[in-house]
């Protein structure tokens, strides 16, 4: 793929001279240049690779440029409300919006805080270090001007909902990081929502820690503008006795790319993570899960809908990796999906690699159409085709909409996989 | 006249199963149609449904004076038509209720009416199931999902009542029903029973007209109904079989 290293470089000028401005501590500029040394030598990440055989970002590397960070549209900014009890952190075209934000009701200082401002406190440098081993995570790591960071104190139940939203108003390239780190028997919820009114280009990263005993509810919600990309890094680590409930939809971007690794370290660690995707001619996702059981007495349960219409096309490779001293492993992963028309098109691969030989896992994936008789039943009642589709298609999603943290998150879902049926029953042909 | 079939010829993948079938049905009139399996009941109601499939080689069927056969599944329920299946369909993720209420919205909007609004809507569901002795708790749950045989006559009856159809086509609801059952299911009939209101009563058995006394019943045999008398043909068949009729009939 032609990589031209001056534009990325130019890029990261640009990223360090705000560093300057902002006063960031020394320490960064190394890890910063180091990853974009990291980055440029692996080059983007292209077809002939067997992890991306399936999605090209060639597009996405052309618009990756100098004009990495845009000032802050704020007054444009699309800003959801789910849950007004909820503790909202808004980044504007990646930078921290305080404005947007919640004014109040935040826990002691540093539990619930944007990066930037706190890369003077002690542990920020392990922020910034710990970026996982996807492709594009080194380039987040050089590039990113702030994100959101949730750390909770031993045995300190966090009741709120703390709801992160990266919100782009402009042709951006924005570098979005969450840092997740829970104490020993800490509790939390966390949302982690992106969304766009502009082609936007986003590369997000994700670093979670879930200490011993502790219980980490994690949703993502991607919902980016049509005409932007969205690749997203995520590492999970789960310690032991911990359990983490995770939840990743993609409703949005043109391209959507997430790789989710989970890494359950510690015995007894457990992880439910439940996965949906929509995407039609204009929409292509690709998920891929790495489920790493490391421990013996680990559990974990994924189930991942994929809904694809008119041509588009799907992607789903979800792996369960069982070490040899992960015993008396429970693992269990299942893909689901939907074609709605001909011409769309899915390519699943759910896989097993197992070196314990006391162990539970099972694996699978079905394909299938809304169902003939069901869409007729309903009409016999007087629901329109249309109606009834998407009713068949919201039933098909509910096991993982039911999944999200609160009531209002639910219908804010639904609502928005409803628009987007809507929109694609406009050029849904019989 | 609110329903007239006239010589409806339909086969499905290539093989003829209604053979020239004519009926008509006034308004406020109950209709039975009797016959042995296979001969065809099922696939009359669910043509005149507009189910997918069927290919209408010959006759007509007008519903009010519009081309039945013309309209859209979803048009045909609109318009006041109504069928209670005889394998309901279970559907995990929809709600009962709420396909209630995008039905009788849907209706709405076709008549150019405003929603139905959310409060006596409620009040009017919950009348209607206790009228069906069903449990408040089935209606938030999965359309059919779990339920028993029995459980889901009784949801199409419900659906029916709470839709209040102009036409309701009943295929085969009374089977599989104990007679407690079979006794709330047909007092549910007789309540929608009015001047302006019809019902067409598919039935394999002569019991169902114990509870629910139709006006006429008709024999239906191989694609054709081969014999139409008023409630006494009913017992009639129960006493000599519909073999006797059909050598009759052939005779
Ligand atoms: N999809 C189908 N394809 C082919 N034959 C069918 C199909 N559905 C029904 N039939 C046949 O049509 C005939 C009438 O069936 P049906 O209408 O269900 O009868 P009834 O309801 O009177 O028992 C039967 O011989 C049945 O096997
Ligand atoms: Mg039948």
């Amino acid at each position: 793929m032609n990589l031209d290293p001056n534009n990325y470089r130019a890029a990261l000028a640009n990223t360090l001279k705000q560093d300057a401005d902002a006063g960031h501590p020394e320490w960064l500029l190394p890890i910063r240049n180091e990853a974009l040394k990291q980055f440029l030598k692996q080059g983007f990440p292209h077809n002939k690779l067997e992890n991306w055989r399936y999605t090209n970002l060639a597009p996405m590397s052309e618009r990756i440029n100098a004009s990495v960070a845009q000032p802050a549209a704020v007054s444009d900014a699309i800003v959801p409300v789910t849950d007004s009890d909820s503790l909202t952190l808004v980044f504007v075209n990646g930078m921290f919006s305080s404005q947007k934000s919640s004014r109040t009701g935040f826990p002691a200082k540093g539990i619930v805080s944007n990066m930037a401002t706190q890369l003077d406190t002690d542990g920020a440098e392990d922020w910034l270090r710990n970026s996982g081993d996807s492709d594009l995570a080194q380039l987040n790591l050089a590039m990113t001007n702030d994100g959101a960071v949730v750390q909770i104190p031993d045995n300190i139940e966090i009741a709120q909902t703390i709801h992160i939203i990266f919100t782009n108003t402009a042709e951006a390239n924005v570098f979005p990081r969450v840092i997740i780190r829970l104490g020993r028997n800490a509790k939390a919820t966390v949302i982690e929502h992106h969304i766009s009114n502009a082609a936007c280009v986003s590369t997000a990263v994700t670093n979670i820690s879930c200490g011993e005993g502790s219980h980490l509810t994690y949703q993502k919600l991607q919902e980016e503008h049509a005409r932007s990309f969205h690749v997203a890094a995520q590492t999970i680590k789960l310690a032991k006795d911990s359990h983490c409930d995770i939840v990743n939809i993609d409703l949005g971007a043109a391209i959507a790319r997430n790789d989710l690794r989970i890494l359950l370290q510690g015995s007894g660690a457990e992880v439910g993570v439940s996965g949906l995707f929509l995407v039609d001619a204009e929409r292509h996702a690709d998920n891929h899960l790495h489920l790493e059981h490391q421990a013996a007495n680990t559990r974990s349960r994924s189930h991942y809908a994929g809904v694809m219409a008119n041509k588009g096309h799907g992607v789903f490779n979800g792996m369960i990796h069982v070490l040899q001293a992960a015993q008396k492993t429970d693992a269990a992963l299942n893909n689901k999906n939907l074609l709605l028309t001909q011409g769309a098109e899915i390519d699943t691969k759910p896989e097993l690699e197992i070196y314990a030989d006391d162990v539970k896992c099972a694996h699978g994936s079905t394909t299938g159409q809304l169902d003939a008789a069901s869409l007729f039943y309903l009409r016999t009642r007087g629901v329109p085709q249309q109606v009834a589709r998407n009713m068949l298609v919201q039933a098909f999603a509910i096991e993982v909409v039911q999944q999200l943290a609160n009531e209002s998150l639910r219908e804010y879902v639904q609502n928005s996989v409803e628009q987007q049926l809507n929109k694609l029953g406009a050029v849904i042909e019989n | 006249m609110l329903l007239e079939v006239k010589d409806l010829h339909a086969s499905i993948g290539g093989k003829e199963i209604l053979k020239g079938l004519s009926l008509t049905i006034k308004a406020g009139e109950v209709h039975a149609i009797m016959g042995p399996n296979g001969s065809g009941k099922s696939t009359l109601a669910q043509v005149l449904a507009g189910r997918e499939g069927y290919e209408i080689t010959a006759g007509s069927v007008s519903y009010n004076g519009v081309d039945l056969l013309d309209l859209e599944p979803e048009e045909r329920a609109q318009a006041g038509l109504f069928l209670g299946f005889q394998y309901p369909v279970e559907i995990p993720g929809v709600n009962n209720v709420y396909l209630l209420k995008a039905a009788l919205n849907a209706r709405q909007k076709a008549a150019g009416q405003p929603e139905i609004d959310a409060v006596s809507f409620m009040r009017m569901v919950k009348e209607k199931a206790a009228l069906m002795e069903m449990d408040q708790s089935f209606l938030s749950r999965s359309v059919n999902e779990g339920f028993s045989g029995g459980e889901k006559k009784r949801n199409e009856i419900f659906q029916m009542a709470v839709l209040e159809p102009t036409l309701a086509i009943l295929d085969e609801t009374d089977s599989g029903l104990d007679i407690d059952a079979l006794k709330v299911v047909a007092n549910g009939v007789n309540l929608q029973r009015r001047d302006d209101r019809s019902v067409l009563l598919i039935t394999h058995y002569q019991r169902l007209l114990d509870y629910i006394e139709p006006d006429y019943v008709h024999v239906l045999a191989n694609g054709k109904i081969i014999h139409s008398g008023d409630k006494s043909l009913a017992l009639q068949l129960e006493a000599e079989g519909y073999d006797a009729l059909m050598a009759k009939a052939a005779g």
